[in-house]
């Protein structure tokens, strides 16, 4: 029976400690009881591989251990939609940003070599990613068990009211069919704001002077003046199309796809350019020099930041225009 | 195992799990001990496994529906499990639950096999 105790005391192993002398009596009761109901009907001793098959079939240790455990789920299924939201919001709409387009740009331009310094980031995000899960992980398996949150939960269901629901974004307000009039405006507005400071500002070579500095736009700002007016004029434009012909999604669709291919090409151009900003004095001086990398470096940032969004708008426009189906006008009833 | 099998196992255990609780108060209405209790349950039709008796048992006992004693049988010390005075009250109530149950779900499956009739 040797065996038979070897079983007993894995199994015993996995249970609460609490548990284990009452559970383990009870169950090796009743395997006592099988073995010897077997015995009595063979006539006879059962030998190791008898055995071994009834202990095979009752199942492993750790499963049957398992079966006694009072198991709650880390975070319950009231939590666990709010709980994958904050990964992912955290994970990949701030931690991969703020990676890729500010600590991986800085430890490049401060590293003699990049390609190391991609390998340092990419490694610092995987751990800061690892870190944060587990982090928030244990905030909200403290919060599920934390009987004030519950009460907290229970009385907002209770007391929840449909009519203190958050407002529909606008893209969903167009599946209801209309563009809505304060998108139409906002981008009237923005259009004309962006137009008037490309007006004011790249007309003429734009340069600031700070006591013996002068800061000044590159080349580049003037060179796309015209564009950049362009892009601003065409936002007025869209703006005053959607006030026109609220009902023309697909045609506005269309057209801020383009307005969003034009912008991402500006950006390309921008880019390109390599430096934005320049700094001059009569005299020379490691500090300006560091300042306007700095200051190239930021706007590279921006840069990279605006075409990531213009981008991603580009794609969003154009898989959401494969959904907007073209208005047809019902016929009518016989 | 196909995915329709693996399906229906699933099912059939989520049909069974609630029934297993009132087929086990119902065999404690008199007093017995694991084994026999589930030797009794299998005669009657009702495999339960091992691993699904024991920890239903205790449970149960820890809600208050039963209750339990060491007692020694046959040179050995075995669990005695009954229900207890809370547990035969829940119990009355459970099996007038199920009655109506399963009153309901005959009307539902004979609603769905009736012919239907036109206007």
């Amino acid at each position: 029976m040797q065996l038979l105790e070897r079983y007993l005391n894995a199994v015993r192993f996995w249970l609460p400690s609490a548990q284990q002398d009452d559970i383990v009596a009870e169950l090796g009761d009743d395997l006592r009881t099988e073995i010897a109901d077997r015995e009595s009907d063979l006539g006879r001793s059962l030998n190791e591989d008898e055995l071994s098959a009834i202990l095979k079939r009752r199942g492993d240790p750790v499963r049957v251990a398992s079966q006694y455990l009072d198991l709650k789920p880390l975070i319950g299924p009231t939590l666990m939609p709010v709980y994958w939201f904050v990964v992912k919001l955290v994970a990949l709409w701030i931690l991969v940003p703020c990676f890729a387009l500010i600590i991986g740009p800085i430890e490049m331009a401060r590293s003699s070599n990049p390609g190391l310094a991609w390998g340092a980031t990419l490694w610092n995000l995987f751990m800061g990613q690892v870190f944060t899960f587990g982090i928030i992980t244990l905030v909200f398996v403290l919060v599920e068990r934390s009987d004030a949150a519950r009460r907290a939960f229970d009385k907002s269901a209770a007391e929840w009211d449909p009519r203190t629901l958050p407002s529909l974004p606008a893209s969903k307000a167009r599946q209801s069919g209309a563009t809505p009039r304060s998108t139409a405006i906002t981008e009237i507005v923005t259009g004309v704001i962006n137009a008037l400071a490309v007006l004011a500002f790249l007309w003429s070579p734009l340069e600031f002077r700070f006591d013996q500095v002068l800061i000044a736009a590159a080349p580049v700002w003037i060179m796309l003046r015209w564009p950049l007016l362009g892009m601003g004029l065409a936002s007025v434009a869209l703006g005053w199309f959607s006030l026109a012909r609220p009902f023309a999604l697909r045609e506005r669709q269309v057209i801020q796809i383009v307005i969003d291919a034009a912008n991402l090409v500006l950006i390309g151009v921008l880019l390109f350019a390599g430096e934005w900003v320049t700094l001059h004095a009569n005299f020379s001086s490691d500090a300006l020099v560091n300042a306007a990398e700095w200051s190239n470096l930021g706007i590279r940032i921006g840069l990279g930041v605006g075409a990531l969004i213009t981008g991603y708008s580009l794609v969003d426009k154009a898989l959401s225009l494969t959904r907007i189906r073209p208005r047809t006008i019902p016929s009518q009833a016989l | 195992m196909s995915p329709s099998d693996e399906l229906l196992d699933n099912l059939r255990l989520e049909l069974r799990r609630g029934s297993l609780i009132l087929a086990v108060m119902a065999q404690l209405r008199s007093e017995q001990y694991g084994y026999i209790l589930r030797k009794s349950l299998t005669d009657l039709g009702l495999d339960i496994d091992e691993n699904t008796l024991y920890p239903l048992l205790r449970r149960l006992e820890t809600q208050g529906l039963l209750s339990s004693v060491w007692r020694e049988q046959d040179k050995r010390n075995k669990r005695f499990y009954k229900l207890s005075p809370v547990g035969e009250t829940v119990f009355e109530r459970l099996r007038a639950e199920w009655e109506q149950l399963n009153e309901s779900l005959a009307r539902v499956m004979d609603s769905q096999t009736a012919p239907a009739t036109g206007v």
